[in-house]
């Protein structure tokens, strides 16, 4: 057997880990196991033993060879321990194995639920070939207003109440100023989605709040019509709401569409029977839509002739409430793990 | 607004439900929030009150007896300040069920048994009136069900856009409601019956400033007598949310919701000089408006004067000092066009939005409509007040309205709706809602527009007609489209994709927050930065943008505290911001912040809990940049200037570019937040680092060699950072394949300010076996290198 004399240099120590590791190896039994581990891992096992035949050794170099026969035995103390060996296999009678403990996890993590839902909204435009684009939080009145075609002292602009930076700043109350910042900086085709943040001045409640994540989406060429947009906009809700969605189109009024439209969804919770998240309609309204008006156009430094197209946008938040059934806006801001865990 | 299916059918005839009329006024674009049935319930009779007596026990109730038509009156107890002998009324008798929580019983009250009860407007659900009992026309047969008395109605509760002033009424809907089914729309106009004199020879109207009112008309009824409405009129208004007053001001609100052309009733005695002027109010001049408010006006407003006076702040609200009151005899009516600018300037300012302001903002009808409107309006005050109308209407036009004409090619609108229409069909549509078409020579149309469609300006906004009468439902849904091959990908995307993914696989948990923040807050996270301020926000904790993520991620820490959920480990990807002034946009930055607090990792039945402290957070960022493609990353002691940190804190490189800062945030900090526990955070902004172009990345052969490790316990002062000796070790040889520290000791041995820190060294070539000769070389050669350049020696 071996004596601690033998090993005296760091060489004659990866020797000796390399020999211990295949004699570990070898082990058939808790018989054997139990003799690897007095020999080498016991009170006077030889692992401990290795610092006393140190002496005479120059203090630096004892030094250095005891950090490195220190950590030498940990490892072998610690992978003796849990080698699965060790237990005697599914065979033995007095087995200390107990795979039903729970697994030490690894820490889990999550991605909060409206920016996964925003995700795969996004998503599934760019497998249909559209661009993502941001744009600031912070605009001009010019590009969320004056450009959308909201003349300054028009009602239209009740619609979205504003947070003013100064006269002419505001935080932008729609993603479409970012149609806008595209058209300025891309000739057709343009084909985009945009998706940011938004803010309305308004009071927080259980079914507003002040800010939230809207996904704009903007698709301009020669010829593009409101068949194109509806062709999208199914195609997108079968893929995000299921196969058999059907979708149903009223008139509607954004200054910077024309025509403008809203688009329903079929109740993807009660298949259209009827439901508290449809209000016992069979429709969720998901989104509003158009063909961009041409002054927006003309904005954006297109011709209106040679050039059509649409933009249409949706709240994400709000779809993200009917997909999961949740009843109060305020939960996606609070950020409660408890929550959030569960998406 | 609220629409009266009834009163809907006196002008267009149709027989679809009131739910099916609702989903086609959404299809062609006016919603309908919620549908109202107005029905009265069975066991509702009309009684007539023969008799009314004390109660004996309470002085705010009477004993009534009511004849319903049976043998016998009952007995009735009413506490209804308007019950008296006389009056018909509507009788709930026990069992009747008059809504989901109320049945009528057989009670006593106060002692005295009631045998039915005398019901207000708003427990027969016809209206919010609760001030007293309903009471019905005088002609009602006792005992007849109340229900054929008034008939079963709906109200139509309807969200109109902005760009629709012109369905603000009963007619507006009507016209759309005509469109859509095809069917012909009866006029609810009425032609006056007039006597005496001319109109002139009692009053003048002058206008001074025509762009805001270009059209003022005016008629004159003499000799009314101020009362109550008849109940048909009072209870329209009240269908419609209008409180009854008396029946010249009930009659101009009528008009407002027949017509939507908001009116004016002026008692004629009170003009001073008989003579109106509408001109500009003087700045700072005062007001007092209806409501009895003083207005402080602006020289922007518009008024109507007389000779003396303001009499009323023009389309928004008349004045307390013309008022219709008991005592008014002759009655002259404004119907007039204001600019819509100019009144919602003026509405805006002064913060007040009337019927009569939200309709002039929308745009009224300044031509046909405001004729039939005036002259409705004056028959009707004849036929309900007496009096006679005065021959003739003032008709001041200093800036006459003309009709637009808008040219629309067919092609143009199959090209926009993606449909096949005929030219005929177009103009059918089109001639359905009122416009005159005309055929051009190339083939385009021409279609003259009524002037209360104030909203259709351009072919796009004619195509928006076409487009919703032939219903968008009927538009195929288009299966292919033609799209570039490729484009390029956005870069921002992918990091915030790939952080997003890293963070959460590394077991944090991601936040949303708001992007508003205190000054207070700001202050005391970022006191250098210069932030946003936002003029009008909606509490003093949300008066800015904010400039650090901290405080939103500090302020979740807390909340799961609070709410016992322990081991918090949380990320965001958000926006900060920093302002450059008033003239242009503020800095936005897309940064990544990571909060620990508590154990990263949990005890188990096998290991103790790992405690976030700043290695955890290395890690954790050590992870976030493997997973981000950085090859290269260095952390050095921060100087502290952040307030935000500790001195346990640390700047970071990635890619030899600014990446972020690390560390455990100040306790007074946390203090703040109420958090006792350490917080370590990270605010990383590293899409400029990743957005630049990657080098092309190339492979390194594996040796197939065996390595050689040699470890060194070095004394070093504290203040040299273990990552300076492990760069001058690896930069010894090119044998050296990796630089580990793995112990640092500090002890009374070693003396103070010093440390111990063991290197583990690994030496392998690449294309042989190391002999020991060769591994003692570069041993003493790092030994050497250490002492030379940092006068580092080994531990003794
Ligand atoms: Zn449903």
């Amino acid at each position: 057997m071996a004596t601690p004399a033998e090993y005296r240099t760091p060489k004659q120590l990866d020797a000796l880990e390399q020999s211990l590791r295949a004699e570990m190896g070898t082990l058939a039994d808790d018989r054997a196991a139990e003799e690897f581990r007095i020999k080498y891992l016991g009170k006077k096992g030889l692992l401990r033993s290795l610092l006393k035949g140190l002496a005479g050794m120059p203090e630096n170099e004892r030094k250095a060879f005891g950090a490195r026969a220190n950590r030498l035995r940990a490892d072998i103390e610690q992978e003796f321990k849990q080698a699965p060996w060790r237990s005697g296999g599914a065979t033995a009678e007095h087995s200390s194995f107990d795979p039903t403990l729970p697994a030490a996890p690894l820490p889990i993590g999550s991605i909060h639920p409206s920016v996964q839902t925003c995700d795969e909204i996004c998503d599934i435009f760019v497998r249909m070939g559209f661009d993502i684009a941001y744009g600031p939080d912070v605009e001009t009145d010019y590009y969320n207003f004056e450009a959308l075609n909201f003349p300054r002292h028009h009602p239209a602009r009740d619609m979205q109440d504003t947070f003013f930076v100064s006269d002419s700043m505001l935080l932008r109350t729609h993603t479409s100023p970012v149609q806008i910042r595209v058209m300025e900086k891309q000739k057709p085709p343009i084909r985009c989605i945009m998706p940011g943040t938004v803010y309305r001045h308004e009071e927080i409640s259980a079914r507003s709040y002040c800010q939230f994540a809207q996904v704009e989406g903007l698709y301009i060429d020669r010829d593009v019509s409101m068949a194109d947009l509806k062709g999208t906009l199914l195609a997108f809700s079968k893929q995000f709401f299921g196969e058999n969605t059907k979708i149903k189109i009223r008139s509607s009024f954004f200054p910077f569409t024309e025509p403008s439209i809203e688009v329903d969804v079929w109740c993807f919770v009660c298949n259209g029977s009827g439901c508290s998240v449809c209000k016992q309609s069979g429709w969720l309204e998901i989104l509003g839509a158009g063909m961009v008006h041409p002054n927006v156009l003309k904005a954006g430094g297109i011709d209106s002739e040679e050039y059509t197209g649409f933009a249409f946008g949706m709240g994400v938040e709000r779809i993200a409430l009917m997909r999961y059934g949740i009843d109060d806006i305020r939960l996606f801001f609070e950020n409660d793990v408890r929550f959030l865990k569960q998406f | 607004m609220k629409l009266l299916y009834n009163w809907l059918k006196e002008l267009v005839a149709i027989t679809v439900s009131p739910e099916q009329l609702a989903r086609d006024l959404a299809s062609i674009g006016l919603e309908v929030e919620a549908i109202e049935r107005r029905r009265i319930p069975d066991g509702v009779v009309v009684g007539e009150v023969t008799a009314v007596g004390p109660h004996p026990n309470a002085d705010r109730l009477k004993i009534c007896l009511i004849d319903s038509g049976g043998p016998q009156p009952a007995k009735v107890v009413c506490g209804a300040p308007n019950v008296r002998p006389g009056i018909k009324v509507a009788m709930a008798s026990p069992g009747c069920v008059l809504g989901p929580n109320m049945v009528v019983e057989k009670v006593r009250i106060r002692g005295v048994e009631s045998a039915g009860m005398l019901c207000s407007e708003r427990e027969l659900s016809l209206s919010d009136d609760h001030s007293g009992i309903m009471e019905l026309p005088a002609d009602s047969a006792n005992g007849r069900p109340v229900c054929e008395v008034i008939p079963e109605d709906a109200v139509l509760d309807i969200e109109l856009t902005p760009n629709r002033g012109d369905c603000l009424s009963v007619l507006g809907i009507a016209r759309e409601v005509a469109a859509k089914y095809g069917a012909p729309l009866k006029s609810p106009a009425l032609a006056p019956e007039e006597s005496g004199e001319d109109i002139t020879a009692y009053i003048s109207v002058s206008i001074e400033n025509a762009d805001a009112c270009p059209r003022y008309m005016g008629r004159l009824v003499r000799g009314v007598t101020i009362a109550e409405s008849p109940d048909w009129l009072k209870q329209r208004l009240l269908a419609c949310g209008l409180r009854p007053i008396n029946n010249v001001v009930d009659v101009t609100n009528y008009i407002l919701l027949l017509f939507g052309q908001p009116m004016h009733a002026f008692d004629h005695a009170t003009i001073a000089g008989r003579q109106i002027i509408v001109r500009n109010a003087a700045e700072k001049q005062t007001f007092v408006t209806l409501d009895d408010v003083e207005r402080t006006l602006s020289s922007q407003d518009l008024l109507v004067c007389d000779a003396q006076n303001a009499i009323a702040l023009a389309g928004v609200m008349g004045g307390a000092n013309t008022e219709i009151a008991e005592g008014t005899t002759d009655v002259f009516l404004e119907c007039a066009f204001f600019d819509p600018v100019s009144v919602r300037k003026t509405a805006k300012r002064l913060d007040m939005s009337t019927d009569s302001s939200y309709r002039f903002e929308r745009g009224v009808d300044p031509g046909d409509g405001l004729v039939a409107a005036i002259d409705t309006a004056a028959e009707l005050m004849r036929r309900l007040a007496g009096g006679t109308v005065a021959k003739g209407t003032i008709d001041a036009c200093p800036k006459p309205i003309e009709k637009r004409s808008i040219a629309l090619r067919p092609s143009r609108v199959q090209r926009l709706l993606g449909i096949t229409i005929s030219k005929d069909e177009i103009a059918a549509a089109l001639t359905g809602l009122g416009m005159r078409i005309v055929d051009e020579n190339d083939g385009a149309l021409a279609a003259e527009v009524p002037l209360f469609r104030h909203d259709l300006l351009l072919e796009a906004d004619l195509v928006e007609e076409v487009g919703r009468l032939y219903g968008y439902d009927n538009i195929p849904a288009a299966e292919t489209a033609t799209v570039p091959l490729v484009r390029p990908a956005n870069p921002a995307r992918h990091v915030f994709d790939t952080v997003r993914k890293a963070l959460a696989y590394a077991g944090l948990h991601e936040a949303v927050t708001g992007s508003m923040t205190s000054e207070k807050r700001r202050a005391l996270l970022t006191p250098a930065v210069e932030p946003v301020r936002i003029l009008n926000p909606l509490n003093p904790d949300m008066a800015q943008m904010r400039t650090t993520l901290l405080g939103n991620l500090l302020e979740t820490v807390a909340y799961n505290i609070n709410r016992k959920n322990t081991g918090n480990r949380f990320f965001e990807i958000g926006r900060t911001f920093t302002s450059r002034g008033v003239n242009e946009l503020p800095e936005e930055r897309d940064v990544v912040a990571i909060v620990l607090e508590g154990d990263y990792e949990a005890a188990t039945w096998q290991r103790k809990a790992r405690k976030a402290d700043f290695f955890v957070l290395k890690a954790v960022l050590e992870s976030l940049a493997v997973q981000c493609g950085v090859r290269q990353t260095s952390y050095k002691a921060a100087k502290s200037d952040d307030t935000r940190f500790a001195p346990e804190s640390a700047l970071v490189t990635w890619n030899n570019g600014a990446a972020g800062i690390c560390g455990r945030i100040r306790e007074e900090i946390c203090g703040v937040f109420d958090i006792e526990t350490p917080v370590y955070y990270a605010e990383m902004d590293i899409t400029p680092v990743l957005s630049r172009k990657k080098d092309i990345l190339r492979y390194v052969p594996v040796s197939r060699h065996p390595a050689v490790e040699r470890d060194f316990s070095f004394v070093m002062p504290e203040n040299l950072v273990s990552s300076v000796i492990m760069n001058e070790i690896a930069g010894v040889s090119d044998l050296v394949e990796s630089v580990e520290p793995f112990d640092v000791y500090r002890g009374d041995k070693l003396g103070e300010e010093l440390k111990s820190v063991t290197f583990s060294v690994r030496l392998r070539a690449p294309d042989r076996t190391l002999t020991d000769t060769e591994a003692d070389d570069v041993c003493a050669r790092i030994v050497e290198t250490v002492k030379d350049r940092h006068g580092v020696v080994l531990r003794s």
